[in-house]
């Protein structure tokens, strides 16, 4: 009976640990594409000359950061989608280099490149995703960043 | 009259807006959309009773919440409160000075943390040298600015039907955990019980009595509805800027486009003003709510308008709870602390709201001015929902990371 009871509190843990690395692993996903389209968003504001250089650059060095943070924090966890992520972290340098150049043009295209890697997963406005697919400007937002190359 | 009816709504609107209302409902809206406003709607009805109810205890029985806690259950009852608040309290001001913080780091670029010394400086002199009606309405009044939040919902021309449509309770469709730890969290920023003491100690100060029940009901019902109002805009500038384009809000930065979007190149400085603002009168708020407590709770001499030498201990308190404060904001990043934060928030509820209900169907307390059923069950029920949720979905929003 005993040996019974600790074989479920063994597996009752390992299947919460397991959950609980997969939920990082999403979280992390969930994070870096969100980073992507923050800063496709931001360099897009910048060449439109709606956000300033230096909160650009702000924006970018954090996006680096929090990238590198959230791929280390699941790299033993799944090597593979860490190393997704680092791909996202390094793709960022070249916009990095756009914006050190002042050249904000440059810095919104290789800013859009950076949803090729990890396309955003857009959230409709509307309260009821259940049974509504999208209406009106946040389908057409959703929709655009599904069909992005 | 209509200056004081004027200053209790704008002060009201200061005592609502902080880091944990503007970072939840901006990380709702980025999330679930429309979806969550229904928890917006039903923590502001929550607080409007609350707050009403901790004015009507000061002006009938002239007791702050703190005094009558302890006078009513006794100081072994009192102590479960008293120290739940002491840590939440020194949580919430980190949030409110990392807020600060923040605010200049978006403006300058430079890290935050440069600048948590700094605000925390200039916090503690604004509580040291300034008085109740400096700090409530000048830095109140500046947080008028908080009110782009509002102009730029209806400048994005949302579909209100579907705004409306979020005010119905609906489950998750998707991340059910993360919904619902957003869920307490939105319900903790707004039901702060920092906010119901420091409420009954602003009545005690100004002296409200019982011929000022429509003021306290007025400020109450106008004020905080006025409030609800901004972090609704919020919330919905939120689901339309940003949850479309798959944006969430990890750091304050990726909030920004939120006033951006309907500002243009206005946006960001309203942006900075509105977080940095409101998080300072919080802040301050807060700080002054401390030292009420630990006043209160021990019999010290209190009162703000007093000069630090006259009420030693108050001024020590306050000046004690910033050092803690500071520190913790250094060590951990301001909006995750901030979330975190107004979830315990939740959790506490409780143990302050409880004892509130006992002290207002209490004749020697409150004579004719009892509470009625229907507000006692409505308060209860949001509460111990609350509670309950928060309990479930703190340890699984911790345990995912």
């Amino acid at each position: 009976m005993t040996g019974l009871v600790l074989l479920t509190c063994v597996v009752a843990l390992l299947s919460t640990s397991c959950a609980t690395d997969r939920k990082k692993v999403d979280d992390a996903n969930k994070a870096a594409r969100s980073w992507a389209a923050t800063v496709k968003v931001i360099t897009e504001q910048w060449a439109q000359a709606r956000v300033s250089l230096r909160f650009t650059r702000t924006t970018l060095n954090t996006a680096r950061t929090r990238l590198d943070q959230s791929a280390e924090s699941i790299r033993s966890i799944d090597p593979q989608a860490a190393d997704r992520i680092d791909r996202l972290k390094h793709a960022i340098d070249p916009v990095m280099d756009a914006v050190a150049m002042n050249e904000p043009d440059l810095a919104r295209d290789r800013g859009r490149t950076l949803t090729r890697i990890l396309p955003p997963e857009p959230v409709a406005a509307q309260a009821r995703p259940a049974t509504v697919e999208g209406s009106g400007e946040a389908r057409r937002h959703a929709a655009g960043a599904r069909t992005q190359p | 009259m209509i200056l004081q009816l004027a200053l209790g709504i704008i002060t009201a609107i200061g005592g609502f807006l902080d880091a944990g209302s503007l970072a939840t409902a901006a990380v709702a809206g980025a999330l679930f959309g429309f979806q969550l406003v229904w928890v917006v709607v039903v923590a502001t009805g929550c607080i409007i009773l609350l707050t009403e109810m901790c004015g009507r205890l000061a002006a009938v029985s002239r007791h702050t919440l703190t005094d009558a806690i302890r006078e009513r259950l006794g100081f072994r009852y009192f102590a479960a409160p008293l120290a739940a608040e002491i840590v939440v309290d020194i949580m919430v001001l980190a949030a409110e000075i990392g807020g600060v913080a923040m605010a200049l780091h978006l403006a300058t670029g430079f890290d935050y943390r440069l600048f948590v010394p700094a605000v925390a400086l200039v916090l503690w002199a604004l509580l040291w040298f300034g008085n109740f009606s400096v700090i409530e309405n000048a830095i109140a009044f500046l947080g008028l600015v908080t009110l782009a939040f509002v102009f730029g919902a209806l400048r994005m021309h949302p579909s209100w039907t579907e705004v409306a449509h979020g005010a119905v309770p609906s489950l998750p469709s998707h991340d059910r955990a993360s919904y619902w730890f957003n869920a307490v969290s939105i319900v903790g920023s707004v039901l702060q019980p920092f906010v119901l003491n420091f409420y009954a100690s602003g009545a005690v100060e100004e002296k409200w009595r019982v011929k000022d029940l429509w003021l306290n009901r007025t400020v109450a019902g106008l004020g905080m509805s006025f409030g609800g109002a901004i972090a609704l805009g919020l919330l919905v500038l939120a689901a339309t800027v940003l949850g479309p384009r798959g944006m969430h809000v990890d750091t304050y930065e990726q909030a920004v486009p939120v006033l951006v979007g309907p500002f243009g190149e206005w946006g960001l400085s309203l942006f900075v003003a509105a977080l940095g603002i409101a998080c300072l009168g919080a802040a301050a708020d807060v700080g002054l709510n401390f030292a009420y407590l630990l006043s209160q709770g021990f019999g010290w001499n209190w009162s703000e308008n007093l000069k630090p030498h006259e009420d030693a201990r108050f001024a020590a308190a306050y000046s004690a709870a910033v050092v803690p404060a500071a520190l913790l904001v250094m060590l951990f990043d301001p909006l995750q602390v901030t979330l975190l934060t107004m979830a315990l928030n939740a959790v506490i509820a409780p143990l302050i709201v409880f004892p509130l209900l006992i002290l207002m169907n209490d004749k020697q307390y409150l004579r004719d001015h009892t509470n009625g059923v229907i507000s006692n069950l409505l308060v209860s029920a949001v509460v111990i929902l609350a509670f309950a949720v928060a309990v479930v979905a703190i340890p699984l929003e911790i345990l995912g990371g």
